[in-house]
């Protein structure tokens, strides 16, 4: 934890956590109305909320709490029945105390003083007459009932010739330490004699101790109930000495003053108050006022640099994540670079070889940890798009089950950070256009309420992002009959996956009407260059009447990529591997030339569109017949394409360093990298590069 | 040797300001964010015989609440160690149920450092 930490970034973290389990408690609540295990935890979310800013001093945020309380606690006691106007104010509450704990409690009044009253008052219908109770105000107590715990004086004289009786006082004082704790012991040697007087079988010693127990009095007299005949044996309880009457309001007298009311202090005691006396006088005047402001002020100035025992996480700047990812990446590849120089040296020393391969594994690992120390689960993304479906159903007064599944699976931050716009946009498209009204979902023969489903998983090395939802789906021959009318289609057959590719083109859209949800001028357009940006995809799949489904393919990470080293000439060229689908060399030739469509490859069974790379990024090359060609079959845009290179070199993990940082953006590239062998690298852009070579052939 | 004082409590800002006054005055805080991680880190004291002086607890709290806590304490090695239970104003039945399991004391949140100081002391010796 950074040293500028302090209470209230504790307390700032706290209750923004606070605010998001509220929001999802209050929304699984909505789904299980009465569901009490639901609304213990809402309240005891508030409570919390109130105690903390209570400590940090945040009065306004304190007694909205303390309202917000008293409801809920009506809610739990079944008074208050939970109803959906119910939670849709507290869901408003919520969106205030979240709004609240990110502003400067001073200018918290002035900010949202408004919205704070009135949502007090609507707070405050709920609360009915609860009487705010003025008894039992006291704010701590150590009274008399409160002390099941028993202090109790004991005094042992025993008679010099006790163990003539059998009775060892060793064995009275260890059962004595059985029912409780000694806390203070005093042997008395005074009466031992000069030691030429000593006799073995005499006992010369006597104790006086206090013993702190639950045991009632009568228990210890019962320890002693052999020997108290003859002997010196006292107990008397000295409880109210200890603890009697230490009411917290004494805190604000002087403590001279509670020892002269109380007046039964020991010396000791009152020594050891004394001390303590004087450290409070230092904290009182180092503080002079006392509430909670100053203490967090206090202790801001306090904090040197103390860390925040069990706490199991710290907070890191992204930069330095970002720093640190990038030099592991450069440390790789140096290794990597070693490595190959080992294996290609003429000394072929064997443990030189062993050493510098475990040393690879090892630089792999550690940049495997560096890369999870930037997931994160994308929980907290889902969790606010409930709160999106929600409100957007509202206020379309249609009713929709929000499904998540695969809520813990992790992405790189910025990713998640990304994909938050896109996959917002795709759900508000999902509620507005995919699902219909109540009454058309009838007619449809459907259940009234409609169900989306978000989903996130792992598959082959690439992070998967569902949104599905059962609606009115999309009817292919709309697309197509839009897609004419726009001049976009020239006829031929189209697969299914084509048509659809149609609704990503800027500005189209089949929906009859724009409506305050989605018709904000952000077509999927956007959404789909947003997740390009990212280097992933999305596809689309769709059936009238059974529902859509868009699918969102992304990388797990943004700084390093397994790339395929292929040769153009003298260049070597990055292919990502999680876009190559296989590597073809054909004897054969297998290459067409279509009018208007450029050159084809049969690839079972289809036509897919051939890219030369020498021609598309105009390097020279002697290898320009296809049959003595590398040709790799990449995935496209929805569809397949052909890339024909001229050799294979190996296969690698590179780290993309940006082209726009340090030169400019090319198109069909994008980025570069540094080879194991000191090399450069160019790290082809699959989609970039299926733009730049057919776009005079065609629109996609 | 400095003493050593465990606070349970569900708020990681109550459990900061208990750590930074207590452990200013010289004591030694252990923290625990309820009560099933409460009795984990007397079970850690215990085994590394380490002794405590003290236990602060919250009442309301999420996996283990403050009572089951008190009640577990009371039935352990540790059942001598006295116990402060932190409540809010509006929660005194709560109050009555902490003594009843055991505890010695509370206070009333929020406080004042001196306020926490003041009964510590008056625990710890």
């Amino acid at each position: 934890m950074s040293r500028k930490s302090s209470l209230f970034d504790i307390f700032t973290e706290e209750a923004q956590e606070i605010g998001v389990s509220l929001e999802r408690d209050l929304l699984d609540l909505e789904n299980n109305m009465g569901d009490k295990h639901l609304i213990n935890n809402i309240f005891r979310s508030v409570h919390t909320l109130k105690g903390s800013s209570g400590m940090v001093g945040f009065s306004v945020l304190t007694s909205f709490a303390h309202d917000l309380e008293n409801v809920l606690s009506r809610v739990r006691s079944e008074e208050l029945k939970a109803t959906a106007g119910l939670i849709t104010m507290l869901l408003e509450v919520t969106d205030l105390i979240k709004k609240l704990v990110s502003t400067d409690p001073e200018n918290a009044e002035d900010e949202f003083g408004p919205d704070i009253r009135r949502l007090t008052e609507t707070i405050k219908k709920y609360k009915g007459y609860a009487p705010e109770s003025t008894e039992n105000k006291e704010e701590s107590g150590l009274d008399e009932d409160s002390f099941l715990e028993k202090y109790f004086h004991i005094v042992l004289k025993f008679k010099p010739d006790i163990f003539v009786t059998g009775t060892d006082p060793l064995m009275l004082l260890k059962e004595l330490d059985s029912i409780g704790e000694i806390i203070k012991v005093k042997c008395n040697p005074e009466n031992i004699p000069n030691i030429e007087n000593i006799r073995f079988e005499k006992l010369y010693l006597s104790w006086e101790l206090v013993i702190k127990t639950f045991e009632p009095k009568s228990s210890i007299d019962n320890i002693f109930i052999f020997v108290q005949e003859n002997n010196t044996v006292i107990v008397e309880d000295v409880s109210k000495k200890y603890f009697d009457g230490v009411d917290i309001r004494y805190a604000d007298k002087k403590l001279g003053e509670i020892l002269e009311e109380e007046g039964y202090l020991t010396d000791s005691d009152l020594k050891e108050v004394e001390d303590s006396q004087k450290k409070f006088g230092e904290i009182l005047v180092e503080q002079k006022s006392l509430d909670g402001n100053v203490v967090s002020k206090v202790l801001k100035s306090q904090q040197k640099s103390r860390d925040f025992q069990g706490s199991h996480t710290i907070r890191v700047d992204t930069e330095k994540l970002d720093k640190l990812v990038n030099l592991v990446g450069e440390m790789v590849i140096g290794i990597a670079r070693i490595n190959q120089l080992v294996s290609e040296s003429y000394l072929k020393d064997r443990d030189l070889n062993d050493a510098s391969e475990h040393l690879d594994r090892i630089s792999r690992d550690v940049q495997e940890q560096v890369m999870k120390a930037r997931m994160v689960p994308i929980e907290g993304t889902f969790r606010r798009f409930q709160r999106v479906v929600r409100d957007t159903a509202r206020e379309l007064d249609k009713k929709i089950n929000l499904f998540m599944t695969g809520s813990d699976t992790e992405l790189d931050k910025t990713l998640i950070e990304q994909i938050d716009a896109p996959l917002k946009h795709l759900i508000r498209n999902a509620v507005d256009h995919g699902i219909g009204s109540p009454e058309d979902r009838i007619t449809s023969g459907k259940p009234v309420e409609g169900s989306i489903w978000l989903r996130a998983y792992q598959q082959e090395g690439k992070i998967i992002i569902e949104v599905e939802d059962d609606g009115k789906g999309i009817d292919k021959r709309l697309i197509l009959k839009k897609a004419r009318e726009k001049g976009l289609y020239k006829g031929g057959d189209l697969s299914e996956k084509e048509i659809m590719n149609y609704i990503f083109l800027p500005g189209f859209t089949t929906a009859k009407s724009v409506t305050e949800i989605s018709g904000r001028g952000v077509g999927l357009d956007v959404v789909r260059k947003n997740i390009e940006n990212l280097r992933g995809s999305i596809e689309l799949y769709s059936e009238p009447e059974r529902g859509t489904l868009f699918r969102i393919m992304l990388p797990l990470t943004l700084a390093i990529i397994e790339g395929m080293q292929v040769s153009v000439g003298k260049e070597i060229i990055t292919v990502p591997l999680f876009s190559i689908v296989e590597a073809v060399r054909s004897e054969e030739n297998i290459v067409r030339t279509i009018e208007d469509k450029g050159e084809l490859i049969e690839y079972r069974g289809e036509y897919i569109p051939l890219i030369r790379l020498y021609e598309a990024f105009r390097f020279k090359t002697d290898v320009i017949d296809p049959k003595q060609s590398l040709i790799l079959i990449l995935d496209g845009h929805n569809r397949k394409i052909a890339l024909m290179v001229d050799d294979v070199i190996g296969q690698q993990q590179v780290v993309i360093k940006s082209l726009e940082k340090n030169y400019k953006q090319v198109p069909g590239i994008s980025g570069a990298t540094v080879l194991g062998d000191g090399r450069i690298s160019l790290i082809l852009d699959v989609y970039g590069l299926e733009k730049i070579s057919f776009s005079h052939l065609e629109k996609i | 040797m400095s003493k050593t004082i465990l606070i349970v409590d569900d708020s990681a800002t109550l459990r900061a300001s208990v750590n930074f006054v207590l452990t200013d005055a010289g004591y030694e805080v252990i923290q625990a964010k309820d009560g099933q991680e409460g009795l984990e880190k007397l079970e850690e004291c215990k085994r590394s015989e380490r002794k405590m002086n003290m236990i602060i607890s919250d009442i309301n709290m999420p996996v283990m609440d403050g009572i089951t806590f008190i009640k577990d304490v009371k039935k352990g090695d540790f059942r001598f160690v006295p116990i402060l239970i932190l409540t809010t104003e509006s929660e005194n039945a709560k109050k009555m149920e902490g003594k009843a399991a055991g505890a010695s004391g509370w206070l009333v949140k929020p406080f004042k450092p001196e306020q926490l100081l003041w009964v510590v002391k008056k625990f710890v010796r």
